[in-house]
C-alpha cells in the first residue's frame, strides 16, 4: 500500500475521531479512543497487512505539535499569576513532581538490576515523563461533581503548573543526554539551554510587538504559527533546545503583550485537541504488543511507583507549606491522571540515536500507562475531593 | 437610509445618537463590571484611570470569567486565571479598538465587525472619550 504521509495521517485522524465519538457515548476517555484508533493501524493489527509505517515521517509532525503545546504552556502564566499561586500549590507541585521522578527512577532502575547504562537511561526518562498531570481529567471531575474548596483550587493549580515543569525537566534531560560537545559537556548543556531561553525571549518579544499591530482575527493564527516555526527552525539550526525555545517564546510574548493573551494564544489553543489526536493516534500506531508483554513488570512498577511518588511527594510538599491535614493527605491522589504531553515527549525520543533501542519501549510504556491512569485517575480524584468534603451535596452519590 | 448612515462621519453619528461607553475603574470586581454591562445592555466596557483609557473588556470575556467555576474549562491559561483569581487589570486587553470623530462610519463598522467589538469607543486626538458607536444602534437606524 502507498506510504503517503497525508493518506496515513488522514486515516489515523478520521479513525481517531470516529472512535472518540463512540467513546463519548460509552463514557470512555477520548484519549483512550484516540490510542485505540492508532492501535488498529499498528503493526500487530491492520498495519502489518497494509504495510503501513508511520515512523518514517512522524518525527517532524511530533516536533511541530510539541512546539505548539510548549508555546501554549509557556504563555499560560504571567509573573503576577505565579506570585499569586501561593505556597501550597507551589510546594505541592514541586513535591509531587520530585516524588514521581525519584520513585519511578529508583524503582525502574532497581528493576533493571541497578547496574546497566540502558537501565538507568530508561529509568531516568520514565521518571521525568512521570511528572506531568492531565489537567483535562482533573477539571472534568471537578466540573462533574461541582467541587469547590481549597483542595479543588490546589489540584487545579498543580495540574496547570506541573506540565510546565515536566517539559522543562525533559528538555534539560534531552540536552544533557544528547548535547553536542562544545568544549566540555557542562558548557555545551549551558549553551543549549541558555541559547534556547534567549532565542525564545527574543522571538516572543518580536511576536508581541507584531501582535500589537495586527487587528484582523484571521491573521492571529498564521502570525503565531509563523513566528513559532521560525523560532523552531532557528533553534534547530543553532542546536539549542526547541522545546525550551517555544516555552520561553510563549512566556515572553504573554509578558510583553500585557493582556489576557487572547490575541496570541486563543487561536492556537484551538489546535490543542488536534495535537492530542495526533499524539495518541501516532503513539497507538507505533504500539508493539510483543514489547509490552515482555515488559509487564516494568509497566506495573511504573504505575505503582508514580502513584506512590505523587501521593508522598505532594503530601510532603503540603506539610512543608503549612497546608491543612486534609490537603496534605489527599492532594496527591487528585493528580494521578497522566498528560498527553507525556506521550508527545515520549514520541520525540524516537528521533534521537541515543534512544534508538529504548525509545520504543518507553513510548509503549507511557501509552499503556496513560490509558491506565486515565481510567483510574478520575476515581482517585473523586475520592480525594469526597474525603476533603468538597463535592457538592447530592453529586457525591453519583 | 443605510447609504446615508455609512457615508456619514463618526462625529455626525454621535450628534444624532449621543451615547457614552461603559467606563469602569480597575479596582472593581469582574462581577460588578458584568452587572454594569447588563444594566446598560452594553457588550463592551472600557477600563479607565481618570481621563485615560487603560483597556477593554468584552462581554464574552467577562462572562467567561464569571462562569469559569461552572465550566469544564481546561486550557492552561484558563486554569491559571481561575486559580489566581485574575483581576480587571490582568483580564483587560490594553490593545483595544477605537475610532476618531473624523473617520467614516463605514470604515469604523468594518473594523468593529472584523474585531468583534460591538461598542467601539470614540476618542478625540487628545485621547479623551467622545462617545461610543453601538452596532445595535447602527443596525436599528439602518432598518428604519
Amino acid at each position: 500500500m502507498t506510504q503517503s504521509p497525508m493518506l496515513l495521517l488522514g486515516v489515523l485522524m478520521v479513525t481517531g475521531l470516529i472512535f472518540s465519538l463512540l467513546a463519548n457515548r460509552l463514557r470512555v476517555p477520548r484519549i483512550a479512543a484516540y490510542a485505540l484508533a492508532g492501535l488498529l493501524w499498528s503493526q500487530d493489527l491492520l498495519g502489518a497487512y497494509l504495510q503501513l509505517d508511520v515512523s518514517q515521517w512522524s518525527g517532524q509532525l511530533t516536533d511541530v505539535a510539541l512546539a505548539i503545546v510548549a508555546y501554549i504552556i509557556g504563555g499560560s502564566m504571567t509573573i503576577t499569576q505565579l506570585k499569586k499561586l501561593g505556597k501550597t500549590i507551589v510546594f505541592c507541585t514541586l513535591g509531587e513532581v520530585l516524588g514521581a521522578i525519584i520513585m519511578v527512577t529508583l524503582a525502574v532502575w532497581l528493576l533493571f538490576g541497578g547496574g546497566t547504562a540502558d537501565g538507568f537511561l530508561i529509568a531516568i526518562v520514565l521518571g521525568v515523563l512521570a511528572a506531568s498531570t492531565d489537567p483535562a481529567a482533573t477539571v472534568a471531575v471537578v466540573h462533574q461533581y461541582r467541587s469547590h474548596g481549597k483542595l479543588t483550587t490546589t489540584l487545579l493549580g498543580i495540574a496547570a503548573l506541573d506540565d510546565a515543569i515536566g517539559i522543562i525537566l525533559f528538555s534539560v534531560l534531552i540536552v544533557w543526554m544528547t548535547g553536542a560537545q562544545l568544549g566540555g559537556h557542562i558548557v555545551s548543556v549551558s549553551v543549549e539551554i541558555g541559547g534556547a531561553i534567549v532565542l525564545g525571549m527574543v522571538s516572543g518579544y518580536f511576536l508581541a510587538l507584531f501582535g500589537h499591530r495586527v487587528r484582523n482575527h484571521n491573521f492571529f493564527l498564521p502570525m503565531v504559527l509563523g513566528g513559532l516555526f521560525l523560532s523552531q527552525g532557528l533553534a534547530e539550526l543553532w542546536h539549542v533546545s526547541p522545546l525550551l525555545t517555544a516555552m520561553a517564546m510563549g512566556f515572553t510574548a504573554r509578558a510583553t503583550f500585557v493582556s489576557g493573551g487572547e490575541r496570541l494564544f486563543a487561536s492556537v489553543e484551538y489546535l490543542e485537541e488536534l495535537v492530542f489526536l495526533i499524539f495518541f493516534t501516532l503513539a497507538g500506531a507505533q504500539f508493539e504488543l510483543g514489547i509490552m508483554l515482555q515488559a509487564l513488570d516494568l509497566a506495573a512498577i511504573y504505575v505503582i511507583a508514580r502513584v506512590i511518588g505523587k501521593v508522598m511527594g505532594a503530601g510532603i510538599g503540603g506539610k512543608l507549606s503549612g497546608a491543612s491535614e486534609q490537603i496534605s493527605r489527599y492532594v496527591g491522589l487528585g493528580v494521578i491522571p497522566q498528560a498527553g504531553i507525556a506521550i508527545g515527549l515520549a514520541l520525540t525520543l524516537m528521533e534521537f540515536p541515543q534512544f534508538e533501542r529504548q525509545g520504543v519501549l518507553v513510548l509503549n510504556m507511557i501509552l499503556a500507562s496513560t490509558i491506565i491512569f486515565e481510567l483510574i485517575g478520575p476515581f482517585a480524584t473523586r475520592f480525594a475531593l469526597g474525603r476533603a468534603g468538597e463535592l457538592k451535596p447530592g453529586r457525591a452519590q453519583e | 437610509m443605510t447609504e446615508q448612515i455609512i457615508n456619514s462621519t463618526v462625529a455626525d453619528w454621535l450628534l444624532q445618537h449621543p451615547a457614552m461607553p461603559i467606563l469602569v475603574t480597575d479596582d472593581v470586581s469582574v462581577s460588578a463590571v458584568a452587572i454594569t454591562m447588563l444594566d446598560n445592555a452594553a457588550r463592551d466596557a472600557y477600563v479607565c484611570d481618570g481621563d485615560a483609557i487603560l483597556g477593554h473588556l468584552s462581554f464574552v470575556k467577562v462572562m467567561n470569567h464569571v462562569f469559569a467555576h461552572e465550566r469544564p474549562i481546561h486550557t492552561h491559561r484558563q486554569l491559571f486565571s481561575r486559580v489566581t483569581e485574575t483581576d480587571i487589570n490582568e483580564l483587560m486587553d490594553p490593545h483595544f479598538q477605537y475610532c476618531r470623530p473624523d473617520e467614516k462610519l463605514a470604515d469604523v463598522l468594518h473594523r468593529q465587525l472584523e474585531s468583534g467589538t460591538d461598542d467601539i469607543i470614540v476618542l478625540n486626538r487628545m485621547n479623551r472619550v467622545e462617545g461610543v458607536i453601538r452596532l445595535t444602534e447602527v443596525l436599528k437606524a439602518s432598518l428604519q
